[in-house]
């Protein structure tokens, strides 16, 4: 597969995957295993309460909680071995995020398409102490970025970086009247996606 | 200053009143269709409590207009301050308010019941949602123009250098030509030779499996009717003979792709009947449909995927299919895009130039899908082939079964093969290009400094034979792009990044 012919310079392109990542928290795990954890105990609880209050063949109580517990064995190999995985690294002009165990993901968003910067902390963190950054860029909701489980410095640290940044290409697009269209998307993006957590 | 003061709430026209009406009552019809019609076959109910049922019907249609009064009496708009406003509802009231300087598009568009009663429906759209915030429904044609000149003259005072055609266009038009804009050219317009072309080269699979749908639902319905009319038990005779003649599930397959492929034409030709696409400047202004006749603008700047869809029939009819997605705050289903359909190859040239000041002929570098995709398409596909075949096993016995079962595999393993052949993606300089479909060839175009973020996904199979799925994001949605070969597809992003990261150019 030759770039050649579209007159750039393969050496010049820098690769994402040659960044170091840096991993999040530790204690995000113990957040991940509580979070799985307490449904784990709710939904095994269900069918043994049901079979004791009306009876059916013991076989289907079987035939339940093996689907069960394989659902919730895969969910823990999931926690268990991608939590090393989970890492975020930022470059001069973007931003780098992978997690994922059985289905492995990398995400890079470059500063100028991110449209605000959320730092957002849910109860469970609050016990540990541990935030999330949530970046909302323009596309679709699925498309913004989430980096759960880092520390408030973290935290801060990357949102001023990404608003320093965001900042400087405002300047340099906002000259034409197409720039009204932008806040009005980004407004609309934004109230969307408040309203929708 | 216009003839009509508008800085008072105003109600819009009293035929609104019949306008909400008759919309309510096609809703619930269309909801409560076999409720409605389902006892009347039945002998008994038709004796003794027919009656009460037209009593009762006569009643929900009086209720059902008192609450249309109720809502057009609530329904009330005005020109205040520094906005536009409008306050609805009866039980569930609404305020909202649109700065002048938000208005991004006033339309105005008339369906059929406000063509027949003689009114327009006045809408003004802000940026970013696919429906319009305020939907006038009813207001005489001159009220109707004169609102909208006010709003335009107080957009122009707000937004000195806004070029007032983007915003709005010419009034609806009847099917005759009229004269157009001053500004204004024409990119195309169909005519009923090229409609019916377009009809009869649609993807006719949407209109089986909707009549499908239609049918499934019916089915068993009407043999249980008919079984108690005709004193005839129709499991016994009817069911048990028809298994044993192939040939009449043939002939009835048949049958049933016949009317699935009419009903697909027919409701195409309505959807796009007379379409009409008019180039002003950078904008596209977009006019089609019969019974709800729809006008859409195509802004170059807020453009993110522009998709032309082809297919044999079409290549041989000489004519395309283009959509084009816009920026919005949600994913666009393929019936929110803009469809230009029945395009030709000149005007998609003329087309993509003006949108993205480049010809369509550039040089790109490719990169396929590996065959493995094959096998996850037909992983899918299992799924339903497994519960169908299980059901026809049921009904008709191993061998027809088997047979009808091996047909549809080897349908399936020519369109699976096709897929794997026409996933791909590509960039130039500026452009990045998406190969997919199977029996049509889809292929989607996107200016790469409109990219918002890019990931790549791999499970667990892919990240042992090392192929990805990338993913990139526009503000019109993602677009996915199946089994790509790890490395190669890490270029891929690197250089879409690079050049992104790079670029001064606005993705709106």
């Amino acid at each position: 597969m030759e770039f050649s012919n579209l007159q750039v310079n393969l050496d010049e392109i820098p690769d994402f995957k040659s960044v170091v990542l840096q991993p999040i928290s530790n204690k995000y795990k113990s957040v991940l295993w509580i979070s799985w954890l307490i449904p784990f105990l709710i939904v095994m609880l269900i069918p043994g309460a049901v079979f004791y209050f009306l009876s059916f063949p013991l076989l289907y109580l079987l035939g339940i909680y093996t689907v069960l517990i394989i659902v919730f064995l895969f969910s823990a190999i999931e926690i268990h071995k991608g939590f090393p995985r989970r890492k975020f690294g930022v470059r001069e002009l973007d931003i780098i995020h992978q997690k994922g165990f059985f289905v492995f993901t990398e995400t890079v968003v470059p500063f100028k398409r991110v449209q605000h910067v959320e730092i957002k902390q849910g109860p469970l963190l609050r016990v540990f102490n541990l935030y999330a950054l949530k970046l909302y860029t323009a596309g679709a909701s699925t498309g913004d970025l989430v980096i759960n489980g880092i520390s408030i410095e973290t935290a801060q640290k990357l949102k001023t970086k990404i608003l320093q940044i965001a900042e400087n290409e405002e300047i340099i697009t906002d000259k034409n009247q197409s720039s009204q269209d932008l806040k009005q998307v980004e407004e609309e993006k934004s109230n969307s996606d408040i309203s929708n957590g | 200053m216009g003839k009509y003061d508008f800085s008072e709430p105003q109600l819009q026209d009293f035929r609104g009143i019949f306008i909400i009406f008759f919309a309510d009552v096609i809703r619930k019809i269309r909801r409560y269709f076999f409720a409605i019609f389902i006892p009347l076959l039945n002998e008994n109910f038709r004796t003794f409590v027919f009656n009460y049922f037209i009593l009762a019907i006569a009643v929900l249609v009086l209720l059902t207009f008192g609450y249309a009064y109720l809502l057009f009496k609530h329904f009330k708009f005005q020109i205040k301050g520094h906005s536009f406003q409008l306050n609805q509802g009866v039980i569930k009231r609404s305020n909202v308010e649109i700065p002048f300087e938000r208005i991004q598009n006033i339309n105005l568009e008339q369906n059929i019941f406000q063509r027949v009663l003689n009114v327009v429906g006045f809408q003004v759209e802000t940026a970013g949602e696919g429906n319009a915030e305020i939907n006038i429904k009813a207001l005489r044609r001159e009220v109707a123009v004169d609102l909208k000149n006010q709003l335009l003259e107080e957009v122009k005072q707000v937004k000195p250098n806004i070029d007032l055609d983007s915003i709005t266009k010419a009034e609806p038009s009847s099917y005759s030509t009229e004269s157009l804009p001053s500004k204004a050219n024409k990119l195309m317009e169909l005519d009923f030779f090229s409609l019916f072309k377009v009809g009869i080269s649609s993807n006719f699979l949407k209109g089986l499996s909707l009549l499908l749908l239609f049918i499934s639902t019916l089915f068993n319905f009407i043999f249980d009717i008919l079984s108690h009319f005709l004193a005839i038990d129709f499991e016994e005779d009817f069911f048990n003979r028809i298994p044993e003649t192939l040939t009449f599930v043939f002939v009835f397959i048949l049958f049933m792709l016949f009317l699935g492929f009419l009903i697909t034409v027919l409701s195409v030709m309505v959807k796009y009947f007379g379409l009409r696409v008019l180039r002003i400047k950078d904008n596209f202004e977009v006019e089609y449909g019969l019974i709800k006749r729809i006008n859409q603008v195509i802004k170059k700047s807020k453009t993110q995927v522009v998709e032309i869809d082809t297919n044999p029939i079409k290549k041989w009819l000489n004519i395309n299919s283009l959509f084009v997605s816009q920026a919005s705050s949600v994913q666009l289903s393929d019936a929110q895009k803009i469809g230009l359909v029945g395009i030709n190859s000149s005007q998609i040239n003329t087309f993509f130039e003006a949108i993205f000041d480049l010809s369509i002929q550039q040089s790109f570098v490719y990169l396929q899908s590996s065959y493995r995709y094959m096998i996850r398409l037909f992983l899918r596909q299992s799924v339903v082939f497994g519960i169908a075949f299980l059901v026809g096993y049921q009904f008709l016995g191993l061998a027809q079964t088997s047979f009808i079962g091996l047909l549809i595999i080897l349908i399936l393993c020519l369109v699976n093969f096709l897929a794997y052949k026409k996933s791909y993606v590509s960039v130039s300089r500026d452009l990045i290009k998406i190969g997919g479909g199977s029996i049509n060839t889809n292929t989607k175009y996107l200016a790469l400094h409109k990219v918002q973020s890019i990931y790549l996904k791999r499970n667990i199979f892919q990240q042992f034979n090392n192929h990805a799925d990338l993913v990139i994001y526009t503000a019109s949605g993602r677009e996915e792009i199946n089994y790509l070969p790890y490395s190669e597809a890490l270029k891929f992003q690197n250089f879409i990044l690079y050049h992104l990261e790079r670029s001064n150019e606005s993705w709106i």
